[in-house]
């Protein structure tokens, strides 16, 4: 990519159209934006940039397809999988500043926000209107709408008829990478009464953005399902000897459509090397559900009991309860206990957990043998699918074991796709598995050709 | 249940470039390994980040991670936020030390010379005691007045003195220096040894077990910080104020003879809760006082916003500071409290600040002083 414009004269460009105060392009103050939460490095970009607006995106996307300046949007910068400029002579377009609840729309049971709106902070101010949102991650205070939306967002939530934001999104706006304003859904439609439906005309264009990491263009709004209060909320965890007995119970209780809402499972052998004062452990499911009134809520917490108790230990519900509690904290509280981590999050389908926990326990083994690194993994409940995080520890102040780390990051990547598990919340980090995809990697090449012709929006991103 | 989390970060709050990724923990984290991988130079845009923090430790609460070893801080499991950034300042000190900020540069020449950071004479550090009160330099309580009180808001060590005399405890007083936590909190740490020495001599030739301070700041320094510079040779119990006032409450040494009508709540300081964990003491010696309704104001202990007053803000961005010290005022005024109490010379000084500069109608007391008044 060529760059046609001196760094200074971009950097005035750039503050013409934001205002110097959305400027940054002092060195201390870059390195940060060139890294997510996870061990890959990006390029340090050349200035980031914090549009107020629409129009003001819209300027920034056609002056970089001017300059041929590649764009990399960025929110929470909280993502774990390479969400990082990855080549030379970047900007950073950071979307924090743009965080309104434009509308909290009742009658369509529906809210609209702008991107950079952190979990914690919408949480707060739906619930001063009796409402709350769907799906959010495991970091809610710092993870943004957005970034969620855009990296196929899963989490708290999710359970037998949600799978992740993208299921609870109605419709959005996107700044496309040649300038042009797109809406999704029902609003696409100017004179439609909101966003209320998202499969309105023609395709589903909503989920082309779903996923798309940046590559597509910037999404300026996000309109989100909204729901009441739950009535009632229950909680309940249990122990299974067998990893087979644990993913039964999962399985069943999807299939018995209970009201789950969280569905966590902590296989024996990561809960040994996390909690090892506490071992030997057995492998521990929490279930957090959710129901209208406190009747609907004892009748399926009985079910729930019933079902998931029956090969494994009813442990009351204490642990789940604590961690829904903490469930903004609980990265931070547990996530990093052995070590920095090198993060593979992927879905396995919801019938088959012990077949894949198994193999994934084959690969942890074989890493630790070869590299004497540590990997452990968590699981939970996306309708169809188990999503499971896949985490090789390491000490970041020892060189050797960085590097390392980094090499087994990308093995176990490897092997994984290969096994036919399926990645998500690819960024930089899958972009050099994508070929394995064939045809449909095609296609998504083809897409990003069409819309970015340029390719100013995240090139290397989902290796497009 | 509560729903959703506020921001903490009085940075990210009031930082008018806050809440930029650069001004965050992660922000400086990145600048801490750039500077120790040798990839990044000390310039004053990195000191302006760096320095843009009071050091109040809401990062650490909000996300704490278990963590091996960085930047040197060992003998920890988890990564210390504060500290990290401590020993960032330090290096920065030591690389450069001719680009610190000029006001920091001037604390140090003047505890150099006077033994406090605001350059008084240091034979005025007990100007503030009434003639005919007589407290002995040597006995096993030792009342460390530290530095602010005693030069600044000397309403708090009076108090002290007459709470104090009131439950029949007579503290010794010793010649104290500058306990020194103003140079480790922005990275000053070569003359910090020679304070600590002088303090720990004074505090040995006086016969001390108990060592009492009303100022936070001195309490986390004392506390958690001489232990570890010391290596062991450190062995006094060290009380903030309000631990002190509540066993001589809870025995029965100290009686109320008036009473406090109205609401009121409290600012948990920084250095005393988040840092040290003393977050029930003020509150329980609080509730005691006749008359009183106590109130919280949320978020509140371990999630408490900062006043803005620490971590050597206040002397470089001041108008950062009382933005943030503003916040708690308003906090404070929309929970409808008559007094708003805290248990920091630091605090009082900046949320006077903040009072007067928002003309927000509220009272505002180290707890000690709204205990000598009902005493």
């Amino acid at each position: 990519m060529t760059l046609s414009m001196p760094i200074n004269e971009k950097i005035k460009a750039l503050r013409d159209i934001v205002g110097p105060e959305n400027v940054m392009d002092s060195l201390p103050a870059l390195l940060i934006y060139a890294r997510d939460a996870s061990p890959m490095r990006g390029k340090i970009p050349i200035a980031v940039v914090r549009p107020g607006s629409i129009e003001e995106v819209q300027e920034i996307v056609r002056w970089a397809n001017e300059t041929k300046t590649p764009l990399y949007p960025r929110s929470g910068g909280t993502s774990l999988w390479g969400a990082v400029p990855l080549v030379d002579g970047s900007v950073v377009v950071d979307m924090t500043r743009m965080k309104r609840v434009i509308e909290i729309n009742e009658k369509n049971l529906c809210c609209i926000v702008e991107p950079g709106i952190t979990f914690g902070e919408l949480e707060a101010i739906l619930a001063r209107h009796g409402f709350r949102f769907l799906v959010s991650p495991e970091n809610g205070i710092g993870g943004t709408v957005g970034g969620n939306f855009i990296s196929h967002g899963t989490g708290w939530g999710c359970g037998p008829y949600i799978s992740n934001q993208g299921d609870c999104v109605l419709g959005c706006k996107v700044v496309l990478p040649t300038g042009e304003v797109v809406t999704t859904g029902t609003m696409a439609n100017p004179k439609a009464h909101g966003h209320f439906y998202r499969y309105a005309f023609a395709n589903d264009l909503t989920g082309l953005f779903c996923g798309s990491e940046g590559t597509l263009g910037i999404v300026v709004e996000l309109a989100l399902k909204i729901e009441e209060m739950p009535g009632a909320m229950g909680f309940a965890a249990f122990g299974y000897d067998d990893i087979e007995d644990a993913g039964e119970a999962i399985y069943r209780v999807r299939r018995a459509r209970i009201p789950t809402i969280y569905a966590y499972l902590s296989p024996s052998w990561t809960m040994n090397m996390l909690f090892p004062e506490k071992a030997p452990w057995q492998h521990v499911v929490k279930f957090v559900i959710e129901a209208n009134t406190k009747e609907i809520l004892d009748i399926e917490l009985n079910r729930l009991i019933e079902i998931a108790g029956r090969k494994g230990t009813y442990l009351g519900a204490e642990l789940a309860e604590e961690t829904w509690r903490e469930r903004y904290r609980w990265v931070g509280l547990f996530g990093y206990k052995l070590g920095m981590r090198a993060v593979l999050p992927v879905h396995i389908p919801i019938g088959e957990i012990a077949v894949y926990f198994k193999k994934i326990e084959e690969i942890a083994s074989e890493v630790k043998e070869k590299y004497g690194l540590r990997v452990g993994a968590g699981s939970f409940m996306c309708d169809r699918s188990m999503v499971v995080v896949v985490v090789t520890y390491f000490d970041p102040s020892n060189m050797r074991e960085a590097e390392n780390a980094l090499r087994a990051w990308n093995e176990i990547k490897s092997r994984i796709i290969d096994l036919g598990i399926c990645p998500y919340r690819m960024g930089g980090l899958w972009a050099d598995q994508m070929h394995k995809l064939g045809t449909y990697y095609e296609l998504l090449k083809k897409l990003k050709k069409a819309l970015d012709p340029n390719n100013i929006m995240a090139p290397g991103i989902l290796g497009l | 249940m509560d729903h959703g989390i506020e921001r903490i970060c009085p940075i990210y709050e009031y930082h008018p470039r806050g809440s930029w990724d650069s001004f965050t923990a992660r922000g400086r984290l990145a600048i801490a390994q750039a500077l120790l991988e040798g990839s990044i130079d000390i310039t004053s845009d990195l000191i302006e980040i760096v320095y843009a923090c009071t050091l109040c430790g809401a990062c650490h609460e909000i996300c704490v991670i278990h963590f091996p070893v960085v930047m040197g801080v060992s003998k920890i499991d988890e990564l210390d936020q504060v500290k990290v950034f401590e020993a960032l300042r330090a290096e920065i000190f030591k690389r450069k030390p001719d680009l610190l900020l000029e006001p920091h540069k001037q604390i140090t020449y003047r505890i150099r010379a006077h033994h406090n950071p605001y350059g008084e004479p240091h034979d005025k550090r007990f100007a503030w005691l009434d003639i005919d009160i007589y407290l002995p330099s040597r006995g096993e309580i030792v009342y460390f007045v530290g530095c602010t009180s005693p030069y600044r808001n000397s309403e708090i060590c009076k108090s002290t003195i007459k709470i104090l005399s009131k439950a029949g405890v007579t503290p010794a007083i010793i010649d104290e220096w500058c306990c020194g936590s103003i140079l480790l909190r922005t990275g000053q740490w070569d003359y910090v040894n020679d304070l600590v020495k002088h303090n720990l001599e004074e505090l040995k030739k006086a016969g001390a077990k108990k060592i009492v301070t009303t100022c936070a700041g001195c309490y986390r320094t004392l506390k958690l910080d001489y232990p570890e510079l010391l290596e062991g040779k450190w062995d006094f119990e060290v009380l903030h104020v309000t631990e002190l006032l509540k066993d001589l409450i809870d025995n029965g040494k100290l009686v109320f003879q008036g009473k406090f009508e109205g609401k009121v709540t409290y600012h948990d300081p920084c250095h005393l809760g988040r840092h040290a964990g003393v977050f029930d003491a003020p509150r329980d010696v609080i509730r005691s006082i006749p008359g009183i309704e106590f109130i919280e104001m949320k978020p509140t202990r371990q999630y408490a916003m900062c006043c803005g007053g620490g971590g050597g803000l206040k002397s470089v961005f001041n108008e950062i500071a009382v933005k943030i010290g503003v916040n708690i005022v308003k906090k404070a005024k929309d929970i409808g409290v008559k007094a708003l109490l805290s248990a920091c010379p630091f605090c009082k000084r900046n949320l006077t600040d903040a009072i007067r500069k928002s003309s927000i109608d509220l009272e505002l007391y180290d707890i000690t002083e709204l205990i000598a008044k009902v005493i």
